[in-house]
């Protein structure tokens, strides 16, 4: 028996995730005021994975205090944001490397479903935030009871 | 390709997409980000380990050389495709020239939230000395 989805005949909605991707965030870029950098903290490396119902991501956030990470859900986009302390550097020390970024970050990802925003599940471990987030329940497949006539 | 090609492989970090049917193919090391100050009594060294507890990371001091090397242990996710990667990094390594001058034995490591934090201290002929200058009598 084939399987036949009524509003995206024949496409795997995650086929377009990466452009989809990279459009949320040049939006960002232009609110933000200042050019995305390659590195967290202003661009933290992140992972997706899937399942049906659950998306999982994971965002290298290291060195930075998790009540100041933002996680806002809307509908089907999920922003993380938040700010990185710069370190404590004495007066008068000399500086021999500074690779380390620090200050604002900012990231949105759009799901192609839309996002249950009771049910998000975050963690802060070993400086990876990783968050759980499930398919809002009006996206959920729902079984339509058949009854004899 | 040859040996050295495969040697340069080995350290190149590249970001893939796996589906999870696809075995896992040995994760390549990166070199952590770091910042590094000297103040008059140490020298201290931060590093970005994202992923890393305070029992996976190994620092060595050799001769004239610090090391610093952690892994990273990879996510099992039996069931979830993997849609984005930005970091499919295996583990972390770097080494740095040590400055003379560093009581060894007074190297201080401490881990957390993902950030390792080394202070070196300099042994005492290595601080800087205030010479007094003394009036001629």
């Amino acid at each position: 028996m084939t399987l036949t989805h009524f509003s995206q005949l024949g496409r795997n909605p995650w086929r377009d995730f990466g452009r989809m991707q990279a459009e949320v965030e040049r939006l960002f870029d232009r609110t933000l005021g200042h050019p995305n950098d390659s590195y967290a903290p202003g661009y933290p490396a992140v992972n997706v994975w899937t399942t049906e119902d659950e998306v999982v991501l994971t965002a290298e956030l290291p060195g930075v205090d998790p009540s100041k990470i933002d996680i806002a859900v809307q509908d089907d986009t999920v922003t993380i944001s938040g700010t990185r302390a710069a370190e404590d550097v004495p007066e008068g020390a000399v500086i021999h490397h500074r690779e380390r970024g620090y200050g604002e970050f900012a990231r949105s990802f759009r799901l192609p479903f839309r996002i249950d925003g009771a049910n998000v599940d975050a963690r802060y471990a070993n400086g990876v935030l990783e968050v759980k987030l499930v398919k809002a329940p009006e996206d959920r497949p729902y079984k339509v009871p058949v009854l004899s006539a | 390709m040859n040996s050295t090609a495969q040697e340069l492989q080995k350290h190149e970090t590249r970001a893939v997409e796996q589906p999870a049917e696809r075995p896992a193919r040995p994760r390549a090391y990166a070199a952590p980000r770091v910042d590094v100050h000297e103040t008059k009594d140490a020298f201290v060294v931060v590093a970005d380990l994202p992923g890393v507890g305070e029992n996976a990371v190994d620092v060595t001091v050799e001769k004239d050389q610090l090391r610093i090397e952690a892994r990273v242990e990879p996510a099992r996710r039996e069931n979830h495709r993997l849609r984005l990667v930005e970091s499919s990094v295996g583990g972390y390594l770097r080494t740095f020239a040590l400055p003379e001058g560093i009581d060894r034995d007074r190297i201080a490591a401490t881990v957390k939230n993902g950030v390792l934090r080394l202070t070196l201290p300099k042994s005492e002929a290595a601080r800087p000395r205030r010479i007094v200058v003394q009036p001629v009598a």
